[in-house]
């Protein structure tokens, strides 16, 4: 497998080679990089070669193919991210980091399904984060054409790639739905108090409560076959208020996950075959770093940032998302 | 391939979720997955035209994806024309 962590001071050779970088790694490791033709995001937890690797001294490095014609990096805010979908060259994709918890985020996650041309053109990226232990640690992305770190805001590159090249967006999901209630909202958001269960209304807080549920394991929906998640990020008993990682969207049908054994054998049988060659990035998510303890652990022929929250055309929870680029 | 006009009965029979075509590209199963749960909550004759302008304008940005086009005739059958 070809290395993918390296030192800042490789990371900064690179970037003065004229590379297309798209770089991951801890606040410290990205600051005072050189100016070029890079976007990073903060995070300190990583699919490395040698599998799940926490660490805030190297820097997670996806180099663009050489084939690839032209990038452009620009930076969106909460007020002009719908531009996202028809932005993104006909012949090609974009890369997008969004900072967790900032305005830009909350809109992406909440309106993305209905931007403007959404999932017309390849959008994948990643939510950044910062160590789970570090409460005073913001996340941040990082405009390299600049050099300058956002709080707020998006920062993309788009990437325009030769008409005989192909790209797709795919994720790997080992969840799917569980055999129990259909659960339905009201309402798009973070958040939920009343629901209907199987058409009944009931309030969330006291159904997870009552049942007992484990909330690692994510809401999933069924779109077509494509098991989308959404994960529960605490239960606010008090409030009679669930909360989410991603917001739920109203009208679509929710069960909560099967429980899974093992991650890593599950997410093996999960891989489409062929995908190692074709393969330019991936990403996965934190709660599956953490609650299959992938520390240490190999998740096949991926490796790449591990996120707080997956964009493979819009927000996902739990899920590896990945690109690849193929001969047409 | 050519992309049914948006006059073509296919395209309200696609987000009316009346079949259910097996479809290979994550975008076109998110994409119609949301449109069919639109036309559920709202199948009125201007949310109905919009999402079925919506879903042609996405095969027309992917005609040269040969998975959308798969995708394509999975709603459409055997009768889309090259």
């Amino acid at each position: 497998m070809k290395p993918v962590m390296y030192s800042k001071e490789t990371v900064a050779a690179m970037i003065a080679d004229g590379k297309n970088l798209l770089l991951a790694g801890d606040e410290k490791s990205l600051q005072g990089l050189p100016p070029g033709s890079w976007i990073a995001g903060t995070i300190p937890y990583f699919m490395g070669e040698q599998g799940g690797v926490f660490t805030q001294d190297q820097i997670y490095v996806t180099e663009l193919p050489p084939y690839v014609l032209k990038t452009e990096v620009r930076v969106y805010n909460e007020t002009d991210i719908h531009q996202i979908y028809n932005d993104t060259p006909q012949h090609g994709f974009s890369i997008i980091i969004i900072p967790a918890i900032c305005p830009t985020h909350f809109t992406f996650a909440l309106n993305a399904p209905r931007f403007p041309g959404f999932a017309t053109r390849p959008l994948i990226g990643w939510i950044a984060g910062t160590a789970m232990n570090e409460e005073i640690a913001v996340p941040k992305v990082f405009n390299g054409v600049r050099g300058a770190a956002l709080e707020n805001g998006a920062v993309v590159m788009h990437v325009e790639l030769p008409e005989s090249k192909l790209v797709e967006i795919n994720i790997v999901n080992i969840f799917e739905q569980g055999e129990g209630d259909t659960i339905t909202f009201p309402n798009d958001g973070f958040n939920a108090t009343e629901v209907l269960i199987n058409g009944q209304a009931k309030n969330f807080a006291d159904y997870l409560r009552e049942n007992a549920v484990d909330t690692r394991l994510p809401l999933v929906a069924d779109l077509y076959g494509a098991m989308i998640n959404t994960s529960f990020h605490s239960v606010n008993f008090a409030k009679s208020q669930v909360n989410f990682y991603a917001p739920v969207f109203a009208g679509f049908r929710y069960k909560l996950a099967k429980p899974v054994g093992d991650y890593v054998s599950h997410f093996q049988d999960e891989v489409p075959e062929g995908v190692g060659d074709k393969l330019v990035f991936a990403c996965n998510c934190i709660l599956n770093y953490l609650y299959a303890g992938l520390e240490g652990r190999k998740t096949a022929q991926f490796t790449g940032p591990v996120t707080f929250g997956e964009i493979a055309y819009q927000l996902l929870n739990q899920t590896m998302a990945y690109l690849t680029i193929e001969d047409a | 391939m050519i992309i049914p006009d948006e006059s073509d009965p296919g395209w309200v029979r696609a987000i009316s979720g009346q079949e259910s075509p097996k479809l290979e590209l994550l975008a076109t199963k998110i994409l119609l997955g949301r449109l069919t749960i639109i036309y559920e909550m709202d199948p009125s004759p201007e949310m109905t035209k919009k999402s079925v302008t919506e879903l042609r304008a996405y095969f027309i940005r992917n005609i040269d994806v040969p998975k959308a086009m798969a995708d394509l005739k999975a709603i459409f059958g055997e009768g889309v024309r090259k």
